[in-house]
């Protein structure tokens, strides 16, 4: 990896809203929070930041992101498209909810994200006739041959779902592959993504009923990051999301223990710390490998989803306090 | 001929029994518009009218149902309409016994549906067990064991893997037996009790079983046998619907053979009789007649003892009468000139008692396409495109027409092709009687200038002459394209030629050619608040804004009024432009076919290159000169004079196939 992105990121990384600073910008005057972002790589977003702000936000840090891939050699470059697919799985979902409920595509069109990285017009996926014409119009051989073999069982059914999970499983799929066969310096931390993304999909899966036979043919071949039993035993049985302790390392596991009850968004959290965890030992132990960059990301998706998060509060806020004055 | 016609307003007394053959008479009459005395209030308690609502609706239901097109002429002219009290039973027993087809056809069709119905699933199904041809066993015995479950399936090559791990726990077995398309064709063996269980397991593993006959039995091939024999036995039922759907269309061409005539003159006689007011013994019947088809009415009305005929001439100043129905404005050209009435109906119809633009529009519409388009070749392929609509046996009224203006337009082009001297863009083959418009560009121009200014004379003449009948007489000397506005015209034009001359022009000059018009025209709305003095009803000329707001809009109004003439004149330059723009075209064509030529081949490019330039010159610039003619008429001359407030007059009219009328006459 060049010494020129890693000063970029070093120099990115000085430039993040930290999280004592978006602490204290809870509760504050939405003027207070755009004069503390100026400094921030949200800068030029802030002129549309107050009309659909997690939407302006997410284009401004993907816009950020893309500066970083141009600078990575080839290898490194797929790897992080890779973890970056999800955004195309993102869009490529709206695209297919979009044609699926025929909404208009002047509707959609303002929710899609603009991938600087990719060559593809999501605007006209949406316009196409039709969902097959949609599947056929897609540049990646994968996505055409998986999401056709849905299709054909989905036939004419105006169902979401079969798509976006077989979507969600080519691109956890891409991640486990990239774990087996990436840098030491990624792996760790894709790990960790890919179990905390397996574990609340399973999760969720199994709260609509679906049994553990079925969640193994809608998940990815997890086998290569987690064994099949242990990962049955964990999903399918009552008290099983107990044994996730051992994923979480010493501490965390502590904190697992003392949860009364399952509580997903609970247990994202301490994925997500662990996460964190890993990615501070990958900067000490490979501080010029791939883990910087996927750290570097990490943290700014972090750090975007509690700012859309204090934004929106502070609008609700303004609002209120509008109509109460009115 | 220039003006609408003159028209009369009737109103026709005749025993109630008559009303249906007095309206069969004035269809074939064919110059009499009904008007609706339903609404009129003070005749609402006097005359009562009959519903006929139902009876229309179900005669136009059974027009569509057997397809009969209301707009062509009738074949038979001894066909007569019956009277709504007889026409109501007849009518009802068509219509039961169209209801009855109806249901027939629908039958047919939910046959013809079903049949194609099973037909596509014998498709899937043959398509689904030719998927087992490779497995040499009795499929049906297989699929039906009492204590395993047997499914045939596809599945996506990279799920095999998935699917038996998540099968684990129950006793099962995946023989794969073929793959195609990046799919596993496989049978998936079970326990019959897990057989539930499995199947949500499979489908979420996008496993799709084949969908395979219910009775299936012995080796694939010999199913297929079966199903082909199926098939056989589902082609033959096709067949007979089809017969029969041939069978039921004859039978409906025959009805409508026997029924069009009775349905299109019972209908179109059926709308006025709605229209006419009944009394206990009388009938009341109004509507329009042309001045110049009155006497043939009288004659008419005279041949029945009790009718009797009142007639109200309208004058040219009312646009209404006094229930508040418009009269219409009926034109009447000459044949040579009717084809460019609808082009003239695009701006709008002229207001009763307005100027009929049709025979001038022709004239200039014609005489600027040629000018603009001036070409012997493509004029020449336009006449003949004119003349293919005109002798092309069966086509409507509305391609006839179109044909008439390809020929004229054509003519006109040709003509000033051999003006221009250019033959398919060639400039050298035949000699220009008259002058290159590449070589003189300034003539070309000074021509569509001049052509311009005799056209916007035109319209504020026009325009003179229509107020003057209607006798608005204030309009008429002091609107911006009135006596005033001409005046100003006239006198800018002698300005600038007395200039270009060399002439010395004193400003006093000046003043009274031009600006003193200008400074009069303001005048209009204060004389026509004068002239309102005198009617006290006539709200509209009341104003009552201040001195000053009338003063900046006055001001306001001189410097448009300067501006309008001025962009009006300009506008004809496109005449010349385009002229240019023909020949400049042409030049760039043959530019690139010569360029063409230095290529291998390069004669064969060339006269592709030259055809296909030709062809585009002809489709592209020749509709862009049409429309940029059809602009000037619309903006630079209709403009002036043309008040669309009218509506076109639309007589009651029983239309019959030529050699029946002449039979008839």
């Amino acid at each position: 990896m060049s010494a020129y992105l890693l000063a970029m990121i070093r120099g990115k990384l000085s430039r993040m809203v930290n999280d004592a600073d978006l602490d204290q910008l809870v509760g504050v005057e939405p003027d207070v929070i755009v004069q503390r972002l100026q400094t921030s790589s949200y800068a030029e977003a802030l002129g549309e930041v107050w009309e659909r702000p997690s939407d302006h936000l997410r284009q401004a840090f993907l816009d950020d992101i893309a500066d970083l891939i141009h600078s990575l050699y080839e290898y490194e470059r797929a790897l992080l498209l890779d973890v970056l697919a999800r955004y195309r799985v993102e869009s490529l979902k709206i695209v297919i909810r979009a044609q699926l409920h025929r909404v208009p595509a002047d509707e959609v069109k303002k929710h899609l994200f603009s991938l600087p990285w990719e060559d593809v017009d999501y605007h006209r996926l949406l316009e196409m006739p039709g969902l097959e014409a949609v599947i056929r119009e897609l540049p990646w051989e994968e996505y055409r041959q998986r999401l056709d073999a849905v299709h054909r069982q989905v036939g004419d059914k105006r169902v979401a779902f079969p798509y976006e999970s077989e979507l969600d499983a080519i691109y956890l799929q891409q991640l486990i592959r990239q774990y087996q066969n990436g840098p030491m310096s990624a792996r760790r931390i894709l790990k960790y993504i890919v179990i905390k993304d397996l574990f609340s999909w399973a999760f969720r899966l199994k709260s609509y009923g679906r049994s553990f036979p079925e969640l193994v043919n809608i998940l990815p071949d997890f086998r290569p990051v987690i064994p099949q039993d242990e990962m049955r035993h964990i999903v399918e049985d009552n008290e099983g999301w107990h044994g996730m302790g051992r994923l979480l390392g010493t501490s965390l596991a502590g904190e697992l223990e003392r949860m009364d009850s399952f509580d997903l968004a609970a247990l994202e959290k301490l994925f997500d710390r662990r996460i964190a965890e890993v990615i501070r030992e990958s900067f000490v132990m490979y501080p010029f490998g791939m883990g910087v960059v996927l750290g570097y990301i990490f943290m700014k998706e972090r750090e975007l989803s509690r700012l859309i998060e204090v934004i929106e509060r502070a609008r609700r806020s303004e609002r209120g306090g509008a109509d109460v004055h009115h | 001929m220039f003006i609408t016609d003159k028209m009369y307003k009737v109103n026709l007394f005749l025993p109630r029994e008559d009303v249906t053959r007095f309206w069969d008479a004035v269809g074939r009459f064919g110059e009499l518009q009904p008007t609706e005395l339903r609404h009129v209030s003070r005749l609402e308690q006097y005359l009562s009218f009959i519903d006929l609502s139902e009876l229309s609706a179900k005669l136009r239901e059974a027009a569509s149902f057997l397809g009969v097109d209301m707009a062509a002429p009738l074949d038979d002219s001894t066909v007569i309409p019956l009277p709504p009290d007889r026409l109501e039973a007849q009518v009802n027993d068509i219509y039961s016994e169209l209801t009855d087809a109806r249901a027939r056809l629908q039958g047919l069709r939910e046959a013809q549906r079903s049949v194609e119905r099973e037909l596509d699933k014998l498709t899937v199904q043959e398509a689904h067990l030719r998927l087992l041809e490779p497995l040499q066993v009795d499929i049906g015995a297989l699929l039906h064991l009492r204590r395993f479950c047997v499914l045939a399936g596809t599945l996506p090559e990279d799920h095999l893997d998935q699917l038996d791990r998540s099968l684990h726990q129950f006793l099962h077995a995946l023989l794969p037996y073929r793959s195609e398309r990046h799919r596993l064709q496989l049978l998936v063996v079970c326990l019959n009790p897990d057989r539930e269980r499995v199947n949500d397991i499979l489908e979420s593993a996008l496993f799709r079983p084949l969908e395979l006959p219910e009775e299936l039995a012995g080796e694939p091939q010999q199913a297929l046998l079966a199903l082909a024999a199926k098939r056989e036995d589902l082609l033959e039922q096709k067949r007979r619907l089809d017969d029969e759907f041939a069978k039921f269309e004859a039978w409906r061409g025959e009805q409508r053979a026997r029924l069009s005539d009775f349905v299109k003159i019972n209908t179109t006689v059926l709308t006025a009789h709605e229209q006419t007011g009944q009394t206990q013994a009388v009938a009341v019947a109004a509507g329009w007649v042309p001045k110049r088809e009155l006497h043939r009415l009288r004659i008419l009305v005279d041949t029945e003892r009790n009718w009797v005929l009142e007639t109200e001439e309208m004058s040219y100043e009312k646009t209404k009468d006094e229930d508040g129905n418009t009269v219409p404005s009926r034109l009447h050209n000459p044949a040579l000139f009717r084809p460019f009435e609808g082009l003239v109906h695009l701006y709008g119809v002229p207001r009763y008692g307005g100027f009929d633009p049709t025979i001038l529009f022709s004239i200039s519409f014609v005489l600027m396409f040629g000018m603009m388009f001036g070409d012997l070749g493509h004029g020449f392929v336009l006449f003949l495109g004119g003349a293919g609509l005109l002798l092309w046996p069966r086509l409507r009224s509305g391609w006839r027409r179109t044909g008439k203006i390809f020929l004229m337009v054509g003519m006109a082009s040709m003509v000033f092709g051999v003006l221009y001297g250019s033959f398919f863009g060639y400039e050298k083959i035949i000699p220009a009687l008259w002058f290159h418009p590449i070589n003189q560009i300034n003539r070309i121009l000074s021509y569509s200038i001049i052509l311009g200014i005799v056209i916007i004379v035109l319209g504020i003449i026009i325009n003179m002459g229509t107020k003057f009948i209607q006798r608005r007489y204030v309009e008429l000397v002091f609107e911006r394209f009135g006596a005033l506005g001409l005046w100003f015209f006239l006198g800018a034009l002698i300005a600038v030629y007395m200039n270009a001359r060399g002439t010395s022009v004193s400003f006093v000059t000046i003043l009274i050619l031009m600006f003193l018009p200008l400074l009069l025209m303001p005048l209009e709305q204060p004389l026509k608040r004068f002239a309102a003095r005198h009617k006290p009803h006539d709200k509209q000329a009341a104003d009552n804004s201040g001195p000053l707001v009338t003063l900046l809009i006055t001001g306001v109004d001189i410097f448009e009024t300067m501006i309008v003439y001025l962009s009006n004149t300009i506008s004809f330059v496109r005449v010349a432009a385009f002229a240019l723009n023909h020949v400049a075209l042409s030049i760039a064509i043959f530019q690139i076919g010569g360029m063409l030529r230095a290529l291998p081949a390069g004669n064969v490019f060339y006269i592709l290159m030259v055809a296909g330039g030709n062809l585009l010159i002809l489709v592209l610039e020749g509709g862009v000169v049409a429309i940029q003619a059809l602009r000037l008429e619309f903006y630079e001359f209709f403009s002036k004079f043309f008040e669309a407030e009218g509506t076109a007059f639309v007589p009651l009219k029983l239309k019959f196939k030529k050699g029946v009328m002449n039979a008839q006459s």
